[in-house]
């Protein structure tokens, strides 16, 4: 509920950052299209994975709830790179943000006992160097087709373990922290724009968001190995208004 | 990194699901809770509150146990995997591993398995002593004698040898030793102005290893200033300071040897020079309470030959019973008692209070502390405790609800008693002659026909109290003079002799050992020698619950009479040898 809270006041704060410096304003008189973008995603996500620790045998991740939805946010420029009576081609750079989605599994300490459940959550920052083409349909509709690579800043962050047998095991306090890794990240959809609506233009998004690994940070040193987010991909659904 | 197109990825996360399974089908996703020790506990009923670590270092894979007993057995139920550093925390304050060291996040290590199980000796709380092997001179403050840490280390089959290793002549008449820990021992001696070389009281740091001194602090020359030097005693509270009391004085020390704070004691109403604080004792709320002797007016004679050979020994004041805060070193409580008062104090707490008992010469008394304040308990009077021709009692020692001395401390013409009294109901009384009618060596009567009250042929000799131990109700008790040690059981049916042993000692016996198989350690003065003025000793230990000797050293010189062999780490034992030499005890199985 709190961290609901906190990323509706992060978003407020953003948000209303961004209209007080009127930045698309600005951005149209200069010469490209300005983009905001709203919607939902569900994320695959997690990796069942075998946690070393120097003495022991060692605890298994098994992942039990993989799958994650939550709120897009993204905010894009482009510039008009191709504009022919079949189709238009636009570039420009896209950014989104994918809010936190859970992860959650079992512990399966010494290779017998699942005496503790997980979870932790990961966090999406994807910065794309993106591509729009734009095949009109009628003078009021066009179909989008969008791509984009560039980085993602993952943040897997709040590991925490629970007791499975009515606390006999103690969770182990002290394993995992919070961190940002940059990985390599793409991204492919579909759209349908209308155009001319006032001024703006509103596109309805499907989009294929492949989002790389991340891991968590070790903070016990008799840990051999540290707890992976395995490879994330996202399907997200968004509307685009073109300014 | 690089980038995957979308159906080979899809195809990829088709087969890691496949993978993930069969895997789980196969593997571990159906494993449920599990515990990874199994734990018996034994001995006295103790319920306590553990938790195990499969390693403690983390800590890592940790475990809530409940177990009722301070003994136990541990070993894991995981197949074919020794953890070598297993770890038990115990969550009950006050309450430690035997022989372990806490590491900072309060996890003592250990090594086990499932086919190599681990023994753990948990030792409760000791309040107010240091919580180490051996902090105070007899344990606890009811004198117990049990040693819970320390081990025998023989076999308790028999078949032992001792080995030895003595210190130079440096410690004279050491009389008690207290540790921080294995590392940090220290003696305190000197107090007894009668030997040769004693010259008054000192408190040294002994090397563990060689024996020799790290540290050596002559507090006080008697030799000089003509002072009674007579034996008080050391400890170590759960401050880590280390109190001295030696004549008129309570030094306060850190482990390195130097003196914080001394104290002059109130003597009451004998010269300061004539004083002697026989030791402390302390409350479970830490303070120290002392108790006087006195030396009769006018004598110069040194040591405890002053209580027998003064023209009058018994010319001498009342005792005066005080009370010192540790902290702050200052008397909080200072009363004179109805009579002199010679064994030193006992304290146990009671039904919520502490009580500090004295004995009197016929009859005991009791106090309860009270913040350091004395108040009387008029409703605790046993009444005349010893018989004609008995001579007066040595410090009581507490087993569960009872109060137990045993007469004769010095020289009597009638039987020795061992004296049981109800903390609750002090006219609940048993008592038990277990010598009575048994012969005395020839020897040893001709040199105590004349030792008795009034001249008269003595039988019984007593210098030391009894041991007591309170988890088997067992009480051990000595007479010199028929040169037997017995052990004694209480139940409601009084007291009964469990067996008797041919031992002759003057001194105090220890117990050591977990309580299934204790070991009682005492001296044993070869046969030929007269008790009091033998020239050797040897430390002999026994099946505390059979009597069935286990081990007995090579001769050794005479150990300071009316002190006790002193248990350390590691199985072994101190023995302080009258004349300085304190030596190592080392039994182990030939």
């Amino acid at each position: 509920m709190k961290s609901r809270f906190s990323f509706c006041c992060k978003m407020f704060i953003m948000l209303s950052f961004i209209a007080s410096l009127k930045p698309l304003a600005v951005l149209a008189d200069i010469c490209g299209e300005p983009v905001l973008q709203l919607g939902w995603f569900t994320a695959k996500q997690g990796k069942s994975q075998h946690i070393g620790i120097e003495g022991l045998i060692g605890d298994d991740f098994s992942v039990h709830k993989s799958s994650a939805q939550n709120l897009l946010v993204g905010v894009g420029y482009y510039f008009d790179w191709l504009d022919t009576p079949r189709m238009s081609i636009q570039c420009g750079i896209n950014a989104f943000y994918l809010a936190p989605t859970k992860v959650k599994g079992d512990v399966t300490q010494e290779g017998l006992f699942t005496n503790l459940s997980y979870h932790y959550s990961r966090t999406n920052y994807p910065i794309y160097f993106a591509a729009k083409a734009l095949i009109p349909c009628s003078a009021h509709y066009d179909i989008a087709i969008n791509l984009g690579i560039g980085p993602n800043i993952i943040n897997a962050r709040s590991f925490k373990e629970k007791s499975l047998d009515g606390g006999v095991t103690i969770p182990d306090a002290h394993l995992f922290s919070g961190k940002n890794v940059v990985a390599f990240s793409a991204t492919a959809g579909l759209g349908w724009r209308i155009n001319n609506i006032g001024n703006h233009s509103l596109e309805i998004d499907y989009q294929f968001f492949y989002l790389g690994q991340g891991k968590l940070k070790k903070v016990n040193s008799q840990l051999k190995n540290t707890l992976r987010t395995g490879n994330s991909y996202a399907h997200a659904l968004f509307f685009s208004i073109a300014i | 990194m690089h980038m995957r197109s979308f159906f080979p990825s899809l195809f990829n996360s088709l087969g890691n699901f496949l993978l993930l399974t069969s895997f789980c089908i196969i593997g571990n996703c159906y494993a449920g809770p599990g515990l990874f020790f199994n734990v018996s506990a034994t001995g006295a009923p103790t319920p306590l509150n553990i938790k195990l670590a499969l390693d403690g270092r983390g800590p890592l894979s940790c475990q809530n146990y409940s177990v009722n007993g301070l003994n136990l057995i541990i070993n894991t139920t995981i197949p074919n995997h020794i953890y070598s550093f297993a770890g038990i925390k115990i969550d009950n304050p006050g309450y430690r591993v035997a022989g372990l060291s806490p590491i900072k996040n309060g996890y003592y290590l250990f090594s086990v398995s499932d086919r190599s199980p681990a023994s753990i000796l948990i030792i409760p709380p000791n309040p107010p002593w240091y919580p180490s092997l051996e902090a105070f001179e007899h344990y606890n403050s009811g004198r117990s004698h049990v040693f819970p840490e320390a081990t025998f280390g023989g076999s308790y089959l028999g078949n032992n040898t001792v080995d030895i290793l003595s210190s130079p002549m440096v410690y004279p008449s050491g009389y008690n030793m207290a540790y921080l820990n294995p590392d940090n021992i220290f003696i305190y001696g000197g107090g007894y102005g009668d030997v040769a070389g004693s010259v008054g009281a000192f408190a040294a740091k002994v090397d563990p290893t060689t024996l020799g001194p790290n540290w050596y602090n002559q507090l006080i020359n008697t030799s000089v200033n003509g002072e009674w030097d007579y034996p008080g005693s050391m400890g170590i509270l759960q401050d880590g300071f280390i109190y001295v009391s030696y004549g008129y004085r309570l030094a306060k020390l850190n482990k390195n040897g130097a003196v914080i704070n001394t104290l002059i004691l109130p003597t009451g109403d004998a010269e300061p020079q004539n004083t002697s604080f026989n030791g402390f004792n302390a409350t479970s709320d830490g303070i120290i309470v002392m108790k006087s002797v006195y030396r009769q007016a006018g004598c110069s004679i040194q040591g405890p030959d002053a209580l027998l050979n003064c023209p009058d020994p018994s010319d001498v004041p009342s005792s005066i019973l005080i009370s010192v805060d540790p902290k702050t070193m200052r008397v909080i409580d200072n009363i004179t008692l109805p009579a002199p008062v010679g064994a030193r104090p006992t304290i146990s707490a009671f039904n919520g209070k502490n009580y500090v008992y004295l004995l009197e010469p016929t009859t005991a008394i009791r106090y309860e502390v009270n913040g350091g304040k004395f108040i009387l308990d008029t409703s605790w009077n046993p009444g005349t405790i010893t018989l004609s021709g008995q001579t007066l009692c040595t410090s009581f020692v507490v087993i569960n609800d009872w109060v137990v001395a045993q007469t004769n401390t010095l020289p009597a013409s009638t039987a020795l008693d061992v004296i049981a009294i109800n903390q609750g109901d002090a006219s609940k009384q048993y008592r038990l002659q277990p010598f009575a009618g048994d012969p005395i060596p020839p020897l040893v009567a001709a040199a105590f026909s004349n030792q008795g009250p009034g001249g008269t042929p003595a039988i019984s000799w007593a210098p030391m109290s009894v041991s007591a131990d309170p988890e088997n109700n067992l009480i051990y008790a000595s007479d010199s003079l028929p040169g037997e040690i017995a052990a004694i059981t209480i139940s409601s049916n009084g007291l009964q002799t469990v067996w008797k042993a041919n031992q002759t000692t003057t001194e105090f016996t220890t117990l050591i050992g977990p309580q299934a198989n204790r070991v009682l350690v005492g001296t044993d003065i070869p046969g030929p020698e007269i008790p009091g003025n033998n020239t050797n000793d040897f430390a002999v230990w026994r099946n505390a619950a059979t009597g069935q000797e286990l081990a007995r050293s090579p001769l050794l010189p005479a150990m300071t009479q009316g002190t006790m062999i002193q248990p350390y780490y590691n199985g072994y034992m101190f023995f302080e040898g009258q004349s300085g030499t304190l030596i190592k005890l080392m039994p182990r199985p030939l």
